[in-house]
């Protein structure tokens, strides 16, 4: 790509585009949207999930991060907040994508966290079980999983860009990668 | 390396201010008053301005503007004054980023912050249990000061290799320590603690929030350990450990925590996070 220097001819149109709009995904939240020059990001997943739906035509997608697998632990709190568990969050993850036009037959879901302590006995597994939670609710709604990466130690950061739909994931030290 | 030499390579570790260590040190004396707590503060003109700062922040929602050290004590109470200041004093030391946990900036400061203040909560579902909870706030907010040090004293080789360790064979962050230096940040921050002259129960509690069963008296340590965890499953540790932690299951026994206690907490822990997002933006 040519260099714009002083000595440069001044361009008669200017195409620059801006830097991407981070819109970040907090715990036990969700976000839809339509804005192509937008990228969802939520950080430092430990045995929270991450869960990306986007419609490649459509050009809309959405982000939920959750906490925990199962909203019958605490009805209330899933009334007030349904994105802090599994079974609550992706249904609304799914309606507020098709509210934006998104087409359920062409939904790519990614699945992305569930982090599991070094713990022998597995008293804390939360982390495989929002991952199992996810995958069941998927399979029972007929929508398969184009992608996961889950498990293991690793804290991770997910993020989807709505203009591609390239979800990535960023663990420290290893950098960013497709997922 | 012994926890003494590894201190030793770390002189600029910065230290509280005297004022802040004097405050730290009440916790260990059974009876502490608020004018005690008051003549601290007062001595030390930063602090009292951060404290005032904080207090009359929009978002604290106190009545009035709040003037002096005294007023903030009658509206706040002593102990929530001690772990403000305590905390307000802490922050600058443990904001910058540490490059050997491949923590950014304000990432220890957020973990410390986070774990301190779920203490209270685990404390809160925990059963059969005595501990006051200005120590176990303190506690939490200093166990992994070690990792400040560590990350001043340890060249870049080494601390490759201890993530070699936690990375490659999946060992947990303190036996990958152990294993390449033959100590951890547990017990690297405890011996620090102890050069501060802080109280025995800090100490130790610090010492062991990694295995809390295996020192003496576990209920304190143990607490910092759940509470660890719980920040640790929370997304609040992003640096290389990740969940690279061993769960110590007799913590939970001697907390008597079950596993939908846990999920509780984790709840809390979203709570939580609120809180500490403000008192970092506020601070």
């Amino acid at each position: 790509m040519a260099l714009l220097t002083a000595n440069s001819p001044a361009p008669n149109r200017w195409v620059v585009a801006p830097p991407k709009k981070i819109l970040v995904v907090g715990m036990a939240d969700m976000l839809a949207s339509n804005d192509v020059a937008a990228q969802l990001v939520t950080y430092s997943l430990g045995s929270c999930v991450g869960v990306t739906v986007y419609d490649p035509d459509h050009k809309v997608g959405g982000m939920l991060h959750a906490m925990l697998p199962d909203s019958n632990l605490n009805t209330a709190r899933a009334k007030e907040r349904p994105y802090m568990f599994v079974d609550t969050g992706v249904p609304a993850l799914f309606r507020a994508v098709m509210a934006f036009g998104g087409v359920r037959s062409r939904l790519v879901v990614k699945l992305a966290g569930g982090a599991q302590f070094l713990d022998e006995k597995k008293i804390f597994n939360i982390g495989e079980r929002n991952v199992a939670a996810t995958l069941a609710m998927l399979a029972r709604n007929q929508m398969p999983c184009a992608a996961r990466v889950t498990g293991g130690q690793d804290s991770r950061t997910l993020c989807l860009d709505l203009a591609t739909g390239e979800a990535t994931i960023d663990v420290p030290g290893e950098g960013v990668r497709p997922l | 390396m012994t926890p003494r030499e590894i201190i030793a390579r770390a002189p600029r570790v910065p230290t509280p201010s005297a004022p802040v260590l004097r405050l730290l040190r009440l916790l260990g004396q059974p009876f502490v008053d608020a004018e005690g707590i008051t003549a601290i503060v007062r001595q030390d003109a930063a602090l009292t301005a951060k404290l005032l700062a904080f207090c009359n922040a929009a978002a604290t929602g106190l009545p009035t503007r709040v003037a002096s050290v005294d007023e903030a004590v009658f509206y706040l109470g002593h102990g929530e004054v001690q772990r403000l200041v305590i905390s307000l004093g802490l922050g600058t030391a443990v904001r910058p980023k540490l490059p050997g946990y491949l923590m950014p900036e304000g990432a220890l400061w957020q973990h410390t912050l986070f774990t301190a203040h779920l203490t209270s909560k685990v404390l809160g579902r925990a059963e059969g249990l005595c501990t006051e909870p200005e120590l176990a706030y303190t506690a939490g907010l200093l166990h992994d000061l070690g990792k400040l040090v560590f990350s001043h004293a340890l060249d870049q080789p080494t601390r490759d290799a201890v993530r070699a360790q936690v990375q490659q064979h999946h060992l947990a962050l303190v036996q990958a320590e152990h294993r390449v230096l033959g100590t951890d940040h547990a017990e690297v921050g405890a011996r620090l603690l102890e050069d501060w002259n802080l109280p025995e129960v800090i100490v130790t509690a610090v010492a062991h929030h990694h295995r809390p069963t295996a020192g003496g008296r576990p209920s304190l340590a143990a607490v910092v350990h759940v509470a660890d965890l719980l920040a640790h499953e929370a997304g609040s540790a992003p640096g290389m450990d990740g969940l690279a932690v061993a769960v110590d299951e007799g913590a939970l026994v001697a907390l008597n925590l079950s596993a939908d206690a846990m999920q509780e907490l984790l709840m809390d822990a979203f709570d939580v996070a609120g809180e500490v997002d403000k008192l970092i933006s506020q601070t």
